[in-house]
């Protein structure tokens, strides 16, 4: 029996359904040999499961203008069907085929290898992914987050049938999570119990990561211990600078990553972010400038991603070691803490607002552990954040940052075992001009 | 809010004018400092945005359900009263020439601007919204002025709210900024405007940093105002390259495995759109991938299309549409939108005109137009020297 948990929301959203299936590996669990198999497997389940062939499948699905699709992620897979209602119960059956009965033909695995293999060289077309990537392997080297969610050409080339089916026999010994949401959605939880295509699931089961404990004791092989102090360059064929100014932090379930999250809005959120007014309004050094800290389960990145002209890089690179160094040192004025919880749980309301995005909230909040974290409750836990709380977690988890530059020859000439703290020092006349 | 004031309502010497006055509207205005706007916003929970094209320019704000009047006025007053100071101008003109440099370094860019470059002429449509950084360098608080006092009018503007709507809202809005907004223009519109000549043709180029080829042929569609004309290109946009049992997608894609990826879209515009089919593949593949296509196109005018695609078609447009209607900032721009350009219908028309549609319509409305010979094809390959 495949085991499976099932969660329902009502949802006042008349005549729209939305199914969620979490499964619960994702590209950290890809063998180091073979990094990409998970994308592999979740492409190939939407090409034929159970009675229908690739073309069947297509013809279906979109017969009923219906949006099934799978993204992979480092933790987990997430599957989406969304359909109008009066047509759920003609296309949930595929979501159980998908899991226990995927057609993986020789002729399919070779298509999506291809594409997969397509997909990585088209990255490369952007100068950001070169500094990511370049940072992504300083920190995480060879460990389970070490490689893009797409994975290796090398890797994938060698990628077979019978090595999608090892991945699939895992798959289906994991403990799987599906969440439905619609105006009838507990109705629904009900139905899909009965249905035949379910008839070998299990649905008394949690969710919750059976393997967490053993990994989160084993940082050594998450995380790489690294020279921070060395600025990371990467020669691109391009005009811009793409800098990324990061470290790794922390697990989405530990108790300190509300804080880190407001942290986040106060750097990086709106255009009232401190790195937008001091990147963009006071000091015209670049177009865009953000935050990316994704929800992960072991040691998120937390990065500061910007993308400026070879001359000014210095001036931009002063300014964001700056302010990330503020937060470390000084205390947070009580005015700029509530404008930062303002707009986190202003994002919050609009990151859930369709009928899909509240369900995968949902399903990742119970994949993550997190109990009865809806917006409500984490809006209290906002609330009682201090400037305290602010400084005391920027210490413990952000104070060796590590950076990365991708640009022109010349560029990354001047920057090459450079260590980061004697380029600030170099500049710190001239930069001062800058900061307003 | 909408505003007819996107690039097609530049003059000679104010390129890149329409989208540099987007930015400088969030500097301010007599009674909001520079980053007030947006501090104030966001302090709700709520966020800003505003976008440029070459029709048009919209403003937006999304708030959490509270009163709406400090927001409305606030929107208001920045949109209609920028203050345009000297010193903020020239520091946005730095942030400009950045976006610009930005733009220029991503090879998508590039091979778009270049389309529209050859295809339009010298009509307003092919001039990149952004401007050069040499137009930028050349803008003046004046010029700029100037093209806020002609555009930004009443007759111009549209706005749109969606959401739990005050009872007063009437009473709201004749207090507003919006009522004090100048009725009669001092100057007139005195563009002007050239009759858009689509060119037909054939180039090659070659481009740094691409990994794949890039095939793209487009040929042109009807103005915006043309609705029936336009879902009918929407349909055949979807059953040519939407999904796997479309046609190009299912031939070049599943059974042939010769590209790596193929979309078909619409590009709807007021002065005349584009039907536009991307390809991405190998360089050794770009010929049998136009002979293919070439023979699809025509097999599908010659054939017409089934019952069984065209209802596919259907439901895929409608309830992608329907879908996107979940957001509360799509249903104020939609309305907005097509409100601002006199196409005053409910959102439901749309899925009613969907579903008018037949096969001899889609037929004489935009397959018989969409042949080799009157398109314009782009092939940029990765130049790896």
């Amino acid at each position: 029996m495949i085991k499976i948990q099932i969660d329902s929301i009502k949802d006042n959203i008349r005549g729209i359904f939305v199914l969620k299936l979490l499964i619960p590996s994702g590209s950290r669990h890809d063998p180091m040999d073979k990094k990409g198999i998970h994308n592999i497997y979740r492409s190939l389940i939407l090409r034929g499961c159970g009675p229908y062939n690739n073309q069947d499948l297509s013809d279906i699905v979109e017969s009923y203008g219906a949006i099934l699709n799978s993204e992979i992620y480092e933790d987990n897979i997430i599957i989406t069907l969304k359909c109008a209602e009066k047509d759920k119960y003609k296309l949930i059956p595929i979501i159980a085929w998908m899991i226990e009965k995927p057609h993986f033909s020789n002729d399919q695995v070779e298509l999506v290898k291809n594409l997969a293999i397509d997909s990585i060289k088209k990255l490369k077309e952007g100068n950001s992914h070169a500094s990511f990537s370049t940072w992504r392997n300083a920190v995480y080297g060879t460990g389970p987050y070490g490689h893009d969610p797409l994975g290796s050409i090398t890797d994938i080339k060698k990628i077979n049938v019978e090595d999608v089916i090892d991945i699939m026999n895992k798959i289906i010994k994991r403990n799987l999570l599906l969440v439905i949401s619609g105006f009838k959605a507990e109705e629904s939880k009900k139905q899909i119990k009965q249905l035949e295509a379910f008839k070998n699931f299990d649905f008394g089961h949690s969710s919750i990561n059976d393997v967490k404990n053993n990994e989160l004791t084993n940082k050594h092989k998450y995380v790489k211990h690294i020279d921070k102090n060395t600025i990371l360059t990467t020669k691109q064929l391009t005009k811009q600078v793409s800098i990324i100014f990061g470290t790794y932090t922390i697990a989405h379930n530990n108790m300190d990553d509300l804080v880190l999250r407001i942290i986040a809005s106060h750097l990086g959120s709106g255009m009232s972010s401190i790195l937008f007014r001091k990147l963009r309004e006071i000091n015209p050094l670049v177009y865009e400038v953000g935050v990316y800290f994704p929800i992960r389960e072991y040691y998120s990145p937390f990065i500061i991603n910007a993308s400026t002209t070879s001359e000014k890089t210095s001036k931009v690179l002063n300014i964001i070691r700056s302010e990330w160094f503020k937060i470390i040192e000084k205390k947070l004025k009580s005015k700029e803490l509530d404008l930062a919880k303002a707009k986190y749980k202003g994002n919050l309301a609009l990151e859930t607002e369709t009928i899909a995005e509240r369900a995968e909230r949902q399903a990742l909040r119970i994949h993550y552990d997190l109990e009865a974290d809806n917006n409500e409750q984490i809006t209290k836990k906002i609330n009682l954040i201090t400037t305290s709380d602010i400084i005391r977690v920027a210490k413990n988890y952000l104070n060796s940052p590590l950076v990365s530059i991708a640009g022109d020859e010349g560029t990354i000439r001047d920057y090459k075992n450079k260590h980061f703290t004697d380029l600030a020092l170099n500049d710190s006349l001239e930069s001062r001009k800058y900061l307003a | 809010m909408w505003c007819k004031a996107g690039t097609r309502n530049e003059r000679a010497g104010e390129e890149g004018i329409a989208h540099f006055l987007e930015h400088m509207v969030f500097k301010g205005s007599k009674k909001q400092k520079a980053g007030e706007f947006d501090q104030q916003i966001e302090a709700l929970g709520g966020i800003s945005n505003a976008e440029t094209g070459l029709d048009d320019v919209h403003f937006y704000v999304v708030v959490p359900t509270i009163e709406i009047i400090d927001p409305l006025n606030l929107l208001l007053d920045i949109v209609l009263n920028p203050s345009l100071k000297k010193d903020e101008f020239e520091r946005e003109k730095e942030v400009i020439i950045e976006e610009i440099a930005q733009c220029n370094d991503l090879a998508e860019e590039k091979i778009y601007q270049r389309l529209f470059n050859d295809i339009w002429g010298t009509h307003h449509y092919r001039r990149p919204i952004l401007g050069s950084k040499s137009n930028i360098e050349n803008c003046t608080v004046e010029k700029m002025r100037r093209f806020h006092t002609r555009n930004y009018q009443a007759k111009n503007i549209v706005l749109s709210i969606a959401g739990k709507i005050p009872k007063d809202i009437n009473k709201i809005i004749k207090e507003s900024y919006l009522a004090k907004i100048n009725l009669k223009p001092k100057e007139a519109e005195e563009i002007d405007r050239q009759k858009l000549i689509f060119n037909k043709g054939h180039k090659e180029i070659s481009l740094k940093r691409l990994e794949k080829t890039r095939l793209i042929k487009v040929w042109p569609i009807d103005p915006a105002n043309h609705q029936k004309s336009i879902i009918a290109s929407d349909l055949a946009a979807t059953i040519i390259g939407e999904g796997r049992r479309s046609r190009l997608v299912e031939e070049l894609k599943e059974n042939l495995k010769i590209v790596e990826e193929i979309n078909v879209e619409i590009m709807s515009l007021e002065e005349g759109g584009l039907f536009i089919i991307e390809a991405s593949c190998e360089e050794k593949n770009v010929k049998d991938v136009i002979t293919r296509m070439n023979k699809i196109l025509k097999d599908i005018k010659d054939n017409s299309i089934s019952t069984k695609e065209l209802d596919r078609a259907k439901r895929i447009i409608n309830n992608t549409y329907l879908f996107s209607l979940e957001k509360i900032c799509n249903i104020a721009s939609l309305t907005g939108y097509e409100l601002l350009w006199g196409r005053e219908q409910t959102l439901i028309n749309q899925i009613k005109i969907t579903n008018q549609c037949d096969a001899s319509l889609i037929n004489n409305q935009i397959l018989n137009r969409i042949n080799p010979e009157n398109s314009y094809t782009l092939i940029a390959k990765p130049d790896k020297k």
